[in-house]
């Protein structure tokens, strides 16, 4: 059996082909971090998968499910220099990115931009920006099978 | 009679204070005394320093600190915020780091 396709979908989010190797963030894309970034991690990416909500749309044996995974993606710079502007082009690199990727290689069915939020923090040796997008991820699946995309 | 507040013991570069250059926004640089800080932070889940150095609030003009400049010990800041501090014969400057 594979792993939940929960997983599955972070790990092609982080992948080199999506996220993974981005103009501004490289390889600097960490998964579900718990630790401070550090100066070798910026500027860089966190992604997390914090919630999701599932609604069943059949009935019976082997009924259908319909996934609504919220994707986080936090784009973090420390800069004195214009650091929401190089927020933005983190933004713009990652939204072309997923739109080029909509399904993560059959794993879903949609990705969609929901909303974004910026935070600022002065009190820091540098000017700490931190601009949050979240994002929908759609996936099916069906009773007994949560590591299969249908 | 009102008490005059001497403050050359808190401000001795031989026990927690540094001689640090002050270069203000217009007028000539000096060398006050100050007791520098600079503690961890991670404001947002990204790691950094929290520079901030106490002085007289005499040697930091209320007009000409912020956005002056503060070198301490081979590091130059640019002043952030410059706030007075209890009865306002100290203030605490928010530095970060030039450039």
């Amino acid at each position: 059996m594979a792993d939940h396709l929960r997983k599955r979908i972070r790990a092609a989010v982080v992948a080199s082909g999506v996220l993974g190797n981005l103009t501004t963030t490289e390889t600097r894309v960490y998964a579900s971090r718990v630790a401070d970034m550090q100066s070798a991690n910026l500027p860089g990416l966190r992604i997390y998968t914090p919630e999701e909500q599932i609604e069943p749309v059949s009935m019976g044996e082997g009924r259908i499910r319909h996934h609504s995974l919220t994707l986080i993606v936090e784009a973090c710079v420390k800069s004195n220099t214009t650091p929401d502007d190089t927020v933005d082009q983190i933004c713009k690199e990652v939204q072309m990115a997923l739109d080029a990727n909509q399904t993560l290689g059959g794993l879903c069915k949609w990705i969609e931009l929901r909303s974004f939020e910026q935070q600022l923090d002065g009190e820091s040796d540098k000017t700490i920006c931190m601009g949050r997008m979240t994002f929908e991820v759609f996936y099916v699946t069906a009773q007994s099978a949560p590591d299969t995309p249908l | 009679m009102p008490f005059t507040e001497d403050l050359t013991a808190f401000f001795d570069d031989d026990d927690f204070a540094w001689s640090a250059t002050f270069t203000p926004t217009s007028g000539s640089a000096s060398t006050p005394q100050v007791i520098f800080d600079e503690s961890y932070a991670a404001e947002l889940g990204i790691a950094a320093t929290n520079p901030a150095a106490i002085g007289r609030a005499s040697d930091f003009g209320a007009s000409v600190t912020v956005d002056g400049t503060l070198l301490i010990n081979g590091t130059t800041y640019t002043i952030r915020e410059r706030e007075l501090l209890d009865d306002g014969a100290t203030v605490r400057l928010q530095l970060v780091i030039a450039g």
